[in-house]
């Protein structure tokens, strides 16, 4: 699905990500964790296609190098980001924008449009999955959504869309419990053989509900550590200090 | 006085017969003591007029007129409405459709009307003839025009769509529209005004002037839809009267044209009256596109809200002056007005110029001016999710044009100008 190799990221002439090496297969799903300022985010952003930075190194996305698409040839292509500030967009309804996305989406892949009543049918059956109230979707994107609502629709947009490489970035991040619950859910329910999540994070909690194949340990713009889904709980008990305390010895 | 001023001056005097003789001699003394106004003139400061007066022009009426088909094909929501088709300011009656107009409501010829105690008493009473040029020029040459009457107390629910179309042969034409609507007391009518372009290569100068009397307790909304051809000129000046509580909404949407200039003059001379004044410009090419407005607060107690927003592509220029006069004796005046505009190239231009003059003490008024960019995070939010750039720009876009098009009460109209921004949004030139 996915190739890194020795990515190396900076903006404003900052360098962030330092030589990043990740592979990732169909169907797998990968917890990337680390402390604040490892390049959690920018590592997102980079794979979104956010021109701000400067990249250099290798990633290859099902034979495609990812840095010769725009972002909506990476959307187009089945890269979902579920961003960790969703933006407001006032004046655009929610609705209105998913339909031109899904068929933006479509007539890339060779589809056709989606009619008007097959598109109602399958926002509804996706609003399910995430418990999202219908009336949000004639609301304008996300203008005078709560945080909880924001990242719920975030899901919502991915179930919409129904990418293959799926990367979320911080989803869990200001959530309370519940909400916390449905959006797990919600990415649980798309979980299959091919589709693939990176899941970006700060604690381990989310990793309760979405449980990884896999654990990674980004730090200062490397990944630093991998293993299994225990060592996210490693990493919760010890905090990442013994990390740090690792990678300098 | 330009030796221009003065060929105006002799077609003046080869005008058979005067309608309004005594009107019409007084307007060409003005026009020829003022002439046309050059660049040092503040409400002309960015607007060059000299393409538009540097022409010849022909006065007369093309041979071939429009017919209702042609009309229903690009208007196909005004098939059941009380239409009137105006050609270069003349009403044509075969596309019109004014068999079914109700009680209370009256149109009619300006040419025949005037000896209507309504008309003569409102006639000519608020263009600004003694300050501006072509107000001057057009009550000069308006022999003839549209007369809208609406009756004490009468309700007109059907909407009455004005479809102004300018067409020219092998020449450029001039036009002199004129347009008098007068609601009396308690009386609400909804009046929807288009203007366009015969085909793609009519060339014309349309020089218009509406006059609105709203009377006491009356209530009025108007829409401006202004989408002439490329090589079209357009000055219109838009000039409107309020007695007390009366409710007068205006939304202008300024689209075609190479030269478009609009003035909106509102004077609220009542108590309680309320105002609302939208307005969309979109510009692209090398058009250029000047909304001057100007509220008066004559009377206490009357509010007014002002929202115009701009987007300017391509080598456009954009203009917008909101001027807002609160007299001394308006106190519990509360005036509002916003202006924003979206830059969509770097050799786009949009001057703003927000005015507040008060002479009042007990008053709320504010004003802003905002001139911008296209927000990135959007554009990239939108894109992230398989959104071409280009729809992507024109969602955008669309959006910020909502906030005035949403105004528009009419749903078919609403749509149909839509999609008019969105093709236009969508082309090369931005």
């Amino acid at each position: 699905m996915l190739k890194i190799k020795n990515l190396v990221a900076s903006v404003e002439g900052k360098q962030i990500l330092n030589g990043l090496n990740l592979e990732i297969g169909n169907g797998e799903v990968h917890a990337i964790m680390g402390p604040n300022g490892s390049g959690k985010s920018t590592l997102a952003s980079v794979l979104a296609g956010r021109e701000d930075y400067e990249v250099s190194g290798e990633v290859i996305y099902n034979g495609k190098d990812l840095f010769e698409l725009s972002p909506e040839e990476r959307a187009q292509a089945g890269m979902f980001l579920a961003f960790q500030y969703p933006v407001e967009i006032a004046g655009v309804s929610n609705a209105t924008f998913l339909k031109q996305a899904v068929n933006s989406i479509r007539l890339a892949n060779g589809k056709e449009k989606m009619d008007s009543k097959d598109f109602l049918k399958l926002m509804k059956e996706k609003m399910a999955l995430v418990e999202m109230d219908k009336t949000m979707t004639q609301r304008s994107v996300n203008e005078g959504f709560s945080g909880g609502e924001k990242k719920r629709n975030e899901i919502f947009q991915m179930a919409m869309l129904e990418p293959k490489l799926c990367v979320l970035d911080e989803t869990d991040s200001g959530l309370d419990i519940d909400a916390l619950k449905i959006v797990s859910n919600g990415v649980n329910a798309l979980r299959n053989k091919e589709r693939s999540f990176i899941v970006i994070t700060h604690y381990q909690r989310l990793l309760d509900y979405i449980v990884p194949d896999f654990v990674h340990v980004l730090y200062n713009g490397r990944i630093v550590k991998s293993g299994p889904k225990e060592l996210a709980l490693e990493l919760e008990e010890k905090g990442y200090d013994w990390i740090k305390d690792e990678v300098i010895a | 006085m330009t030796s221009t001023a003065e060929t105006y001056l002799e077609k003046y005097k080869a005008i058979q017969q005067r309608e309004f003789p005594l009107l019409q001699d007084k307007a060409m003394e003005h026009f020829s003591r003022m002439g046309f106004p050059t660049s040092k003139n503040e409400e002309w400061k960015y607007t060059s007029i000299a393409p538009i007066i540097s022409r010849d022009y022909s006065y007369s009426l093309p041979e071939n007129k429009i017919t209702r088909e042609e009309i229903l094909k690009q208007f196909p929501f005004v098939n059941d409405a009380l239409l009137v088709v105006l050609e270069n300011g003349i009403i044509n009656d075969g596309a019109s459709s004014l068999n079914s107009v109700p009680a209370g409501l009256e149109i009619k010829t300006l040419s025949k009307s005037k000896n209507i105690p309504e008309v003569l008493a409102h006639y000519n009473q608020y263009a600004d003839v003694k300050d501006d040029a072509f107000s001057a020029l057009n009550t000069a040459f308006a022999n003839d025009g549209l007369v809208l009457l609406v009756s004490k107390n009468a309700v007109i629910e059907k909407p009455v769509y004005l479809i102004h179309v300018s067409s020219s042969s092998d020449k450029a034409v001039i036009a002199h529209h004129r347009i008098l609507v007068v609601a009396e007391k308690s009386s609400s009518v909804k009046i929807s005004h288009i203007t366009v372009s015969k085909t793609e290569s009519t060339e014309t100068f349309s020089n218009a002037i509406i006059e609105i009397f709203t009377g006491e307790n009356a209530a009025i909304e108007y829409d401006l839809l202004q989408n002439e051809n490329e090589k079209s000129f357009h000055i219109c000046g838009t000039h409107v009267y309020q007695s007390a509580n009366s409710k007068f909404s205006i939304n202008t949407v300024a689209l075609g044209g190479s030269i478009l200039k609009n003035k909106l003059h509102i004077k609220l001379d009542g108590l309680n009256c309320e105002s609302h004044m939208h307005g969309l410009y979109v510009a692209g090419g090398t058009q250029l596109i000047d909304n001057h407005t100007a509220v008066y607060h004559s009377k206490p107690h009357c509010n007014s809200n002002e929202l115009y927003k701009g987007i300017i592509g391509g080598k456009a220029h954009g203009v917008f002056n909101g001027k807002i006069f609160v007299e001394k004796d308006a106190q519990k005046t509360n005036a509002y007005q916003s202006n924003k505009n979206i830059l969509l190239s770097n050799d786009a231009v949009v001057n703003a110029k927000p005015q507040l003059e008060i002479f009042a003490d007990d008053v709320k008024c504010t004003h802003g001016a905002t001139t911008g960019q296209m927000d990135d995070e959007s554009l990239f939010y939108l894109r992230s999710r398989g959104i071409n750039e280009s729809d992507a720009k024109a969602l955008l876009n669309l959006a910020f044009a909502n906030d005035i098009l949403n105004n528009i009460s009419l749903v078919d109209l609403r749509n149909y100008i839509s999609g008019l921004v969105e093709t236009k949004l969508k082309r090369a030139e931005y």
